[in-house]
């Protein structure tokens, strides 16, 4: 199994975290294999409901497949009850999908960030199926860069162009410090007006306000 | 002795995945025939909760009265009162609460009535589709109260679902439901749910109601907790009822 763990440390990083009214996700868009950048382009955060987003990290094709059975089971689930699921609700039936996976499991960790009715959430899924809740965390090769910051300049009460900011920065410094990390980032919110991608210029302006290094 | 079919039926009521031409399930009707035989199940709600009620018929004077039981709690906010064959609605109901507990463990979250009631529904629709097997001949009144407030569901054998401010099922169903339209306006508190489901569950019964020949359950809004209610309070209520 120490095969499937390695695989993980591979590439990526994904940055999520709860400010005081919404969440915020931001990832870089670099996907490896091996030592070569196999797109510079990729994609790793979705819209899954327009209250939830979720980051994947971890093998493609893996997360593309996850990306669309949860879409289905949301909209499924949308349909019968009559209304939307909750970010607990999907997050749970996330860990039971890739806990059924046990012996060839789906290469992935994820961040699932959204609001219901209790307000935002986070969640980290990881590929055995272990499910947390947490304020705000990180995945991917560069995820312990990206702690480092993260520890020393998080709170939860920050607004959300604060915590936009932070995670850019976050970002930024795996960016530095992760040879699997690279090319541009991405980042979403998700508020009361639900799920949006930043433009690239919110992103930039985030960017620009990370201090120029002196070394 | 027989086995011709009948004129009428003419045989389209020996499998039930077949429809007699003019579109009948005739397993399923006679399904719900069984069900009107059933001792009389009501429940009401009213904006305080939900007032489970059924009559007990005890076909022996030796049969000890704690088996006999035709109300079940399904899961901590949800209950259900039956009518019809006893030993399908024991397995319907070892169903909604296996289905509780498996949304619980998908999702995190309390399965609604709503959702319960469909999936019950589905179970039942299954038993009207495939050879072999015979149609549930039990109703279940499906009573609890969630985030969308106190709500009744009635399951028929077809798999058919409605939602109900009140409803009578089983023997004589059509005068207690005389009642209860008669008396849905009264209907203001828990209370009230109380004495009118007393009143018409009377209608259906030969003898004068007791405290041995009825079986009572509430949910209420605020505590969303089945409970069932006792003996003691029983007696209670018909006394208040009487006043």
């Amino acid at each position: 199994m120490n095969e499937v763990e390695t695989a993980l440390r591979k590439g990526t990083t994904t940055v999520g975290l709860i400010c005081a009214e919404s969440a915020v996700l931001a990832a870089d868009t670099r996907a490896t294999a091996g030592t070569l950048v196999a797109s510079k382009r990729a994609q790793k955060i979705f819209e899954i409901e327009p209250h939830i987003g979720l980051t994947t990290a971890g093998a493609v094709g893996d997360t593309q497949a996850l990306v669309s059975i949860l879409r289905a089971e949301a909209r499924l689930y949308r349909m019968r009850t009559r209304g939307p699921i909750t970010v607990k609700g999907l997050a749970t039936l996330t860990a039971n999908v890739v806990h059924g996976q046990r012996y060839f499991p789906y290469l992935v960790q994820l961040m699932m960030a959204g609001t219901d009715k209790g307000g935002p959430s986070l969640y980290m899924i990881d590929l055995w199926g272990g499910l947390s809740e947490e304020r705000m965390a990180s995945t991917g090769s560069g995820s312990p860069v990206a702690y480092g910051l993260l520890e020393n300049r998080y709170d939860p009460e920050m607004s959300q162009d604060d915590g936009i900011d932070l995670a850019v920065a976050t970002l930024k410094a795996a960016l530095e410090r992760d040879s699997a990390t690279g090319n541009t980032i991405e980042a979403a919110v998700i508020d009361k007006e639900g799920f949006s991608k930043l433009e690239d210029e919110r992103v930039k302006e985030a960017l620009d306000k990370v201090p120029e290094q002196k070394y | 002795m027989s086995f011709m079919p009948q004129q009428g039926a003419m045989g389209y009521d020996r499998a039930i995945t077949v429809f007699s031409p003019d579109g009948k399930l005739y397993q399923v009707e006679y399904a719900e025939r069984a069900i009107e035989k059933g001792a009389t199940a009501i429940s009401i709600k009213c904006p305080e909760g939900i007032v489970l009620l059924v009559e007990k018929r005890f076909a022996s004077p030796l049969i000890e009265p704690r088996s006999y039981e035709k109300i079940f709690k399904i899961d901590d906010h949800i209950g259900t009162a039956t009518s019809g064959l006893i030993g399908d609605a024991r397995v319907l109901v070892d169903k909604a609460r296996l289905d509780s507990q498996i949304y619980q463990l998908t999702y995190s979250e309390t399965i609604s009535v709503e959702e319960l009631a469909k999936r019950i529904g589905d179970h039942k629709q299954m038993y009207t589709q495939y050879g072999g097997i015979r149609p549930f001949g039990a109703s279940l009144l499906i009573a609890g109260v969630d985030d969308n407030g106190p709500q009744v569901f009635v399951t028929h054998p077809s798999g058919a679902l409605y939602e109900y401010k009140a409803k009578a099922i089983g023997q004589n169903n059509k005068e207690v439901n005389d009642v209860l339209e008669k008396k849905y306006g009264e209907v203001k508190t828990l209370e009230d749910a109380i004495r009118v489901s007393l009143e018409a569950i009377s209608t259906s019964m030969e003898e004068p109601v007791t405290k041995e020949n009825v079986e009572m359950a509430l949910i209420r809004t605020e505590s969303r907790q089945f409970e069932k209610v006792s003996d003691e309070m029983i007696e209670k209520y018909i006394e208040a009822q009487k006043a």
